[in-house]
């Protein structure tokens, strides 16, 4: 045993009680949120009827935003009630995990705004914007629990599915028509299930 | 360096996976029997051994309750545990200041 060992020791203390701190984070309630705001969004345009290229692109950057800023909202919420730090070295790891994949979908969206709307495809967009989600999930899933990791593959797969089927005759409903509903699955339904399961079985620890 | 502190060292958090649990519940004082499986990796076996031995040097309590009809296994931190983790910590941390020193 030697001075590098206690070091080692105690870099192991300082990362497992951050973790515990993210752990504590209740993710049941951010997922139904994110989950709730995606279902309900999807629902909105349709009945508006905001359907087709000129509308998808920044119709889902703009209902990105606003869930982001609800999810800060909602950490920073239950940061203040624990009265924890709500910029804490571990919220910021997981924030840095996240965002270059973030970042690139910013970038695809924006991209596509850029090409004129007959070039345009909403249910490839909406293909890469869950894969790169689910890279982003899969990221942060190193700081915080397994489970996260698993829900990254899902929008991974999940999105190269619509990617590679979209074009085949028999899956024709993954067009421009549905690309909000396949938004609506995939960043509502897949984050409320996620909720949901979480709640029943995992999540002991929310803040009062 | 002093091997008087490292004999020092408490036994019973001394290793690896009790280390462990007792940072996870020193962090946030309690957390579910689930939990600290899921964030530790381990097995139901391994973490029961562990947690029984962290329970009868009276470092860790136990309670067992029901959360939507569910079974509940909640780990808890105890005054005397969170004072020997301390004692814990600042004996490491005593060792590698004292190591830097004489560096």
């Amino acid at each position: 045993m030697n001075a590098n060992w206690a070091e080692e020791n105690l870099k192991a203390i300082r990362s497992l009680m951050e973790q515990a701190r993210v752990y504590r984070r209740a993710m049941a309630p951010l997922a139904l949120l994110v989950g709730t705001m995606g279902v309900v969004a999807a629902g909105v345009a349709q009945a508006l009827g905001c359907v087709g290229p000129e509308y998808f692109a920044v119709y889902w950057l703009g209902v990105a935003v606003v869930s982001a800023l609800a999810a800060l909202l909602l950490i920073r919420r239950q940061a203040l009630k624990s009265d924890e730090e709500f910029w804490s070295p571990p919220t910021r790891r997981v924030a840095q995990a996240m965002l270059p994949m973030l970042a690139a979908g910013l970038a695809l969206g924006l991209f596509e705004l850029l090409e004129e709307t007959g070039a345009r495809n909403s249910a490839r967009l909406a293909a890469f914007w869950l894969i790169l989600y689910g890279g982003a999930l899969h990221a942060a899933g190193f700081f915080m629990r397994r489970g996260i990791k698993l829900l990254g593959w899902i929008y991974v797969v999940f999105g190269s599915f619509i990617l590679f089927f979209s074009r085949i005759e028999p899956l024709s409903f993954i067009n421009e028509n549905t690309a909000h509903w396949l938004m609506g699955f995939g960043f509502g339904a897949i984050n409320l299930a996620y909720g949901v399961y979480l709640k029943l079985t995992l999540e002991p620890l929310e803040i009062e | 360096m002093n091997a008087d502190s490292f004999q020092q060292l408490d036994k019973v958090i001394h290793e690896k996976n009790r280390m462990a649990i007792m940072s996870l519940l020193a962090a946030i004082q309690e957390m579910s029997f689930t939990d600290i499986r899921e964030t530790l990796n381990m097995t139901d076996g391994n973490l029961i051994t562990h947690i029984r031995t962290l329970q009868k040097a009276g470092y860790v309590s136990v309670s067992k309750s029901f959360k939507e009809k569910r079974p509940l296994t909640t780990c808890r931190l105890t005054t005397e545990g969170s004072s020997a983790f301390s004692g814990y910590v600042d004996l490491l941390e005593g060792i590698v200041k004292q190591a830097r020193k004489i560096n």
